[in-house]
């Protein structure tokens, strides 16, 4: 298969990643171009010893860590409405869900989007984020928990 | 502590995203094209410099063995731009004819002295043959009266009937000597008197 349809097939996870984790469309596409761009180079290093997702969100989390270094997060996102969910039939839900999400700090977005989006299991979203499994065990607890407690604070 | 059971985040899918991927594609080959091409100039470049250097090295290294190759009376003669004389006395020796073309003093003491011989008639240098085969190359010779340790062979074709010759004379000698001519036997043909300051310009 060519590197360029292995690429495609998780376009739009990394993508996804990147705009729930950063809040914006416009960082999250360059970010994404440019975790693409790393991998083509970091592609000859690929030995198979992880999954292509798992180095691929590798790749992706230092493309992140390195934008953060350069004032990324510095700016609060807006809120825009291409960003706002649209499969869902409760509006108000995804409302609830998308702010609270966003009041969450920038680790509990990236551990939220790996296990419970994107479907890591927690050794491998360890192994993504360079931490041991439990201390990736306890950050995903909290960060579970600060989700619904903003999402019950908000809702009425 | 009971584990926090998953959160529902699919409806944060955002939906499909832009085309990123041949985009990253593209520039990632433009990247590649151009650290080629980058390192393909300063491999050509780097070469060419060390080339040059090379050549210049050699060339330095050749003219500096050129001007130790000559002679030192030769060396004199070319660092006093010709000489210090205004005559260019000619002096009988036996058959052959000497003429001193340029003087010039040697730094640290001594004089250099360009002298044409003319043999009119003779040969100033020879083919000498030895039995087994070899043959060498013999001429007349000018030697310092009181410094023979300098003697100094006229350069020539061998059969040419003249040729020219750098004498050095040492300090020791002062500027008034005499000079032996030896024929391509090295047989003293005679000798004559130099005397610089009768040659010198005034």
């Amino acid at each position: 298969m060519e590197l360029e349809d292995v690429f495609r097939q998780h376009q739009r996870a990394v993508f996804a990643f990147f705009l729930r984790v950063v809040g914006n469309r416009s960082d999250a596409e360059e970010l994404t171009q440019e975790t693409f761009f790393r991998a083509c180079g970091a592609a000859l290093r690929y030995r198979g010893d992880a999954s292509i997702s798992t180095w691929l969100f590798g790749i992706a989390r230092h493309v992140l860590l390195e934008a953060s270094r350069h004032g990324l997060f510095d700016r609060t996102p807006p809120l825009e409405e291409d960003d706002l969910p649209a499969v869902h039939a409760d509006h108000d839900l995804r409302i609830d869900l998308e702010l609270a999400f966003r009041t969450l700090e920038v680790s509990d977005r990236e551990t939220l989007m790996l296990v419970d989006f994107l479907g890591f299991g927690p050794k491998e979203a360890a192994d993504v984020m360079g931490i041991d499994a439990h201390t990736f065990r306890m950050r995903l607890h909290r960060a579970r928990r600060r989700l619904r407690d903003r999402m019950e604070a908000s809702t009425p | 502590m009971r584990e926090e059971p998953p959160v529902d985040l699919t409806p944060l899918d955002p939906g499909a995203p832009p085309e990123l991927v041949r985009g990253a594609i593209q520039r990632f080959r433009w990247r590649v094209v151009l650290t080629t091409v980058a390192a393909i100039v300063v491999a050509a470049v780097g070469s060419a410099w060390i080339a040059v250097s090379i050549v210049h090295a050699r060339n330095a290294a050749d003219v500096n063995i050129g001007s130790k190759a000559l002679p030192a009376a030769q060396r004199a003669i070319v660092v006093s731009g010709g000489g210090v004389n205004c005559e260019t006395p000619t002096y009988r020796v036996a058959y052959a004819r000497v003429t001193l073309l340029q003087a010039a003093p040697i730094q640290g003491g001594g004089w250099a002295l360009h002298f044409v011989v003319d043999g009119r008639g003779h040969p100033v240098a020879v083919q000498r043959h030895i039995p087994d085969g070899e043959s060498f190359r013999r001429s007349m010779t000018l030697v310092p009266v009181g410094a023979e340790q300098t003697p100094s062979q006229v350069v020539a074709m061998s059969g040419a009937t003249w040729g020219e010759t750098y004498l050095t004379v040492p300090a020791s000698l002062g500027t008034h000597f005499d000079v032996q001519l030896l024929d391509t036997r090295l047989s003293v043909m005679g000798e004559f008197t130099v005397d610089i300051a009768a040659v010198s310009c005034h």
